[in-house]
C-alpha cells in the first residue's frame, strides 16, 4: 500500500514536471506583435501625403471637424472647427503611439483636441471640472481600414474616425481656407429663432444649437404626427456636416453645402447632397410648438425651488448680449425665480441679478412681477411689475430696466426645450428676441 | 542501509523528473518589449533645453508629455497637458527665482543633492469637488506637479498683463513651499517652532480665511495645517513676496482679540517670532543668509513679474 502510493507520487511529479519551451500561440511573441502593430499604424498615419480629417466626437456630446498631418517625429500639425481661429491657424503640437493594454495614440501636449478636454469650462462651454468630456487618449479600434482609422476615448470613451485627405483638402486646411463663419454669417442674417428648412418640396422646422453642436429637426407627417430628428454636426471646408444623415422623404440630407444668403429673399440657399438645393430662412412661429412648455419651464423650479439662469441676458435682433449684463461691473448671471416670494399677500416671480461681491455669489437685486398667465397657444406671459428688490448700481439701470420691459412684452414668450437643462425663451411677437435658461449645475 | 540507498534513489529520480530545462536568456528578445524603460520620442527644442539647462547642470529632469501613468492623488480629476509654448519661459522663471538665488548662496552640491528630481507639469488645474482648483502636489521631495501651468503667463509671453502674476506667483510659492519641506526633512527646525502655538493647528484650516488665520499669527489659512506647512508657508510668503509686504501684513492686523482667543500683540509677536527662527535656522542648519536670499528672490520674481 506504502510502495503504491509512492508510485503514484512519482507518477504525479513525473507528470507534473514541465516542458518549457517558447512556442506562441502565434509565431511572434506579444511584444513583437505589439511593436508591429505599432509601426504599422505609425506608417500609416505619417505616411498619409496629404493627413487625415477627424470627426471627434466628445462623450459629452457634439461634433467637432480637424484635420491633422502627422509627420514620424512625433510632430502632428493640426486646425479644428471649434472657432473661427482655430480653423485657419495652423498648430503642431506633440503625440506618440503606446502600449497601452492596446496600441494607442496620445496626444501628449495640448492642441485643438484638448480644449475639448479642458475641465476649465470658459475655455469650451463645457461643465468646469470636465469640460466637454473628451479625450486626447485614444486606442485604435479593431475596425480600422486603410483609408479610416477608428478611435475610442481611454477616460471617457469619446469616437473619433480619421478619414485620408485628399490634396485639395490638404491645401485648403492648411492655407488658411476654412472658414467656419462660411455658415455662421449666413445663419446670423437669419434674425429670427425659428427656422424653416425647406427640401424637396416640404419644410420642416430647424434648431440650431451652436454650443451643444445639435440640430433639432421637427415635422408634421401627413398622417397629422408629430415627428423630431436630432443629430450633432461639424463643419467641413464647405458647409456643416450632419453627423447622421436626415431622411427628407426620398433625399438624404447629409449636411448643408455652400450656403448663400439673399437679402432680397432673406434666405439661405444651399445643397444638401449632390445637385439638391434646400433652403433655410427664418419664420415667427413653427409648424409644431409644444403648447404646455411654458408652464413645464415655470413649474420646474416652483417645484425644485430653484431658478433658471443666463450669462449673457436677450439675444435682439442679431446681437448676443442686447442690453450689456456683462458690462455691468461684477455681474455674473441673470436668473429667474418663479414664486421667489410673498408681499402684500401676491405670490410674485423674481428676475435677479447674480453678483460676485468679494468673491462670494449673491442676489443682490432684481425686478418683481405678479404671476404669469399661460395662453393656450403655448405662451408664457410674465405678469405685471410689481416693484424692485434691492438697490440697483448706477452701471446696471439701462441693462435692467431694457431687460425687465422685454420680459414685460404683452405678446408673451415660447418656450423650446433644448434638454432637460436648458429652455430658449423666444419672444412671440417677431422671434428676434430670446434668451437661453440653463439650469444651475 | 538498503533503504537509505533507496530514498537517495528516490530522491535523485525525484530532482531529476522536477527540474527542468532552463531557457537561456536572449538579449535580442528583450530589446522587442515596447516602451521598455518609457516612452520615447523624437527629442526636440524643449527636450533639448531642459536637458540643458535643468537636467546637466542640476540633476532635476522636467516632465511635459502626457503620461497616464502619473498620479496627481487621484485619477479621476479631469486635467490636461500643457500647452509647448509655455514651458520653457516657466522653467525659466523657475531657474531664476529658486534654483539661481540657492545655487548662489550654497554649495551646488547642497542643492544638486536635495532638489526634488522630477518636476511634472500638467496644463489645467485640478478641480475639487468642493469647488477648490489645486495647483501643486508633491511627492515625499522627489518630485513636484505643477499645475495650471496654461494660465501662468510671465512677462515677455504673447499677451501678458500684470493681473496674469496671480499664477505665476502661486507657482513659486507652491515651489519654494515644497523645498521648504525638503529642507527640514533633512534638517529639522528647533523645538521651538513647534510650541509656538500648538492649539490653532487644525486639519480644518479651509473653514478659515487668510485674514482670520492672520489675526492668530498665521501667514495663511493654510499654515495651519501642520506645523510643517507653517513652517514652509512662511518660507515661501517671505522669499516671494518679500519683507514689505510681510509688514504690511503685520500692519493690518486689526486690535482687539480673535474668535480664537488671539490679540493683536500676540498675532504680531507670533509672526515675528516664526520669522527670526526662520532666519537662524537657514544660517545653523544650511549657512545660507535668510535676507541675502530672500533679496535674490525678490529682485528675480520682480523681474519675472513687473
Amino acid at each position: 500500500m506504502k510502495k503504491l502510493s509512492v508510485y503514484f507520487l512519482l507518477l504525479l511529479v513525473a507528470a507534473s514536471s514541465c516542458r518549457k519551451n517558447d512556442d506562441h500561440l502565434f509565431n511572434e511573441s506579444p511584444d513583437q506583435r505589439l511593436s508591429k502593430r505599432l509601426s504599422a499604424y505609425q506608417e500609416q498615419l505619417s505616411g498619409a501625403p496629404y493627413g487625415w480629417k477627424m470627426i471627434l466626437k466628445p462623450e459629452g456630446g457634439g461634433a467637432y471637424g480637424f484635420y491633422l498631418k502627422f509627420n514620424n517625429a512625433n510632430r502632428v500639425d493640426m486646425v479644428s472647427d471649434f472657432d473661427s481661429a482655430s480653423a485657419v491657424t495652423l498648430k503642431e503640437s506633440s503625440y506618440r503611439l503606446k502600449a497601452l493594454q492596446q496600441p494607442s495614440i496620445i496626444f501628449d501636449t495640448y492642441s485643438y483636441i484638448h480644449v475639448l478636454s479642458d475641465p476649465d469650462g470658459t475655455v469650451n462651454g463645457g461643465k468646469d471640472g470636465i469640460g466637454k468630456q473628451s479625450d486626447f487618449e485614444f486606442f485604435f479600434n479593431d475596425s480600422t481600414g486603410i483609408d479610416t482609422i477608428q478611435l475610442t476615448g481611454r477616460v471617457n470613451g469619446s469616437k473619433a474616425m480619421l478619414v485620408k485627405a485628399t490634396q485639395q483638402e490638404a491645401e485648403a486646411y492648411t492655407t488658411g481656407a476654412f472658414n467656419v463663419n462660411l455658415f455662421h454669417n449666413a445663419l446670423g442674417k437669419i434674425l429670427q429663432y425659428f427656422k424653416v428648412f425647406t427640401v424637396g418640396g416640404k419644410s420642416y422646422d430647424l434648431n440650431f444649437d451652436t454650443n451643444t453642436r445639435t440640430i433639432i429637426i421637427t415635422w408634421v407627417d401627413d398622417q397629422g404626427n408629430v415627428n423630431s430628428f436630432t443629430t450633432t454636426f461639424y463643419f467641413s471646408l464647405n458647409g456643416i456636416e450632419f453627423s447622421q444623415p436626415f431622411l427628407a422623404g426620398s433625399t438624404v440630407v447629409s449636411g448643408f453645402y455652400n450656403p448663400v444668403w439673399s437679402g432680397t429673399t432673406q434666405t439661405i440657399t444651399g445643397n444638401v447632397g449632390v445637385g439638391t438645393t434646400a433652403t433655410i430662412k427664418g419664420i415667427i412661429k413653427p409648424q409644431v410648438l409644444d403648447v404646455d412648455a411654458p408652464h413645464k419651464w415655470w413649474q420646474t423650479m416652483v417645484d425644485e425651488g430653484s431658478f433658471w439662469y443666463t450669462y449673457t441676458g436677450f439675444h435682439v435682433d442679431g446681437v448676443d448680449d442686447a442690453y450689456g449684463l456683462q458690462g455691468i461691473q461684477n455681474f455674473v448671471a441673470l436668473g429667474f425665480w418663479p414664486q421667489f416670494g410673498t408681499s402684500g399677500g401676491i405670490t410674485y416671480d423674481l428676475a435677479g441679478y447674480l453678483m460676485n461681491e468679494s468673491g462670494q455669489l449673491t442676489l443682490s437685486f432684481g425686478t418683481a412681477f405678479n404671476a404669469p398667465t399661460f395662453t393656450t397657444d403655448g405662451r408664457i406671459r410674465f405678469g405685471t411689475y410689481l416693484g424692485d428688490l434691492g438697490d440697483i448700481p448706477n452701471d446696471a439701470i439701462n441693462p435692467y430696466v431694457n431687460t425687465a420691459i422685454k420680459l414685460m412684452e404683452s405678446g408673451g414668450f415660447y418656450l423650446v426645450q433644448i434638454s432637460d437643462d436648458q429652455y430658449d425663451m423666444v419672444n412671440a411677437a417677431n422671434a428676434r428676441a430670446w434668451i437661453s435658461w440653463h439650469r444651475p449645475r | 542501509m538498503k533503504n537509505v540507498i533507496i530514498g537517495f534513489l528516490c530522491v535523485t529520480i525525484l530532482t531529476g523528473l522536477m527540474s527542468c530545462e532552463k531557457e537561456k536568456f536572449n538579449p535580442s528578445e528583450a530589446e522587442d518589449i515596447v516602451d521598455l524603460g518609457g516612452g520615447t520620442w523624437a527629442q526636440g527644442n524643449i527636450d533639448k533645453w531642459i536637458s540643458d539647462s535643468l537636467t546637466t547642470p542640476y540633476n532635476i529632469s522636467a516632465k511635459y508629455k502626457w503620461d497616464a501613468f502619473e498620479d496627481i492623488g487621484d485619477i479621476s480629476y479631469t486635467i490636461v497637458p500643457p500647452k509647448e509654448e509655455y514651458i520653457v519661459p516657466i522653467l525659466s522663471a523657475i531657474r531664476k527665482t529658486w534654483i539661481a538665488p540657492y545655487t548662489s548662496m550654497g554649495s551646488p552640491d547642497f542643492f544638486n543633492k536635495i532638489s526634488p528630481k522630477i518636476i511634472y507639469m500638467i496644463g489645467s488645474p485640478a478641480y475639487e469637488q468642493s469647488g477648490a482648483i489645486k495647483l501643486g502636489v508633491a511627492e515625499g521631495g522627489k518630485k513636484i506637479i505643477l499645475l495650471a501651468i496654461n494660465y501662468t503667463k510671465v512677462k515677455g509671453m504673447q499677451g501678458y498683463n500684470v493681473a496674469d502674476s496671480f499664477w505665476i506667483k502661486q507657482m513659486f510659492l507652491t515651489i519654494q513651499h515644497e523645498f521648504g519641506h525638503i529642507l527640514h526633512q533633512n534638517i529639522l527646525y528647533p523645538i521651538d517652532f513647534k510650541n509656538l502655538n500648538p492649539s490653532l493647528i487644525t486639519s480644518n484650516w479651509q473653514d478659515y480665511t487668510d485674514e482670520k488665520a492672520l489675526r492668530d499669527g498665521f501667514i495663511t489659512a493654510y499654515s495651519m495645517n501642520t506645523v510643517d506647512d507653517d513652517f514652509v508657508e512662511m518660507i515661501s510668503h517671505l522669499l516671494v513676496n518679500g519683507n514689505e509686504w510681510f509688514e504690511q501684513m503685520i500692519a493690518s492686523i486689526p486690535e482687539g482679540v480673535s474668535d480664537r482667543g488671539t490679540t493683536r500683540d500676540q498675532a504680531v509677536s507670533r509672526l515675528r517670532t516664526k520669522k527670526s527662527i526662520i532666519v537662524n535656522y537657514y544660517k545653523q542648519a544650511w549657512n545660507i543668509d535668510f535676507a541675502q536670499l530672500q533679496t535674490k528672490v525678490r529682485t528675480a520674481v520682480d523681474g519675472l513679474l513687473y
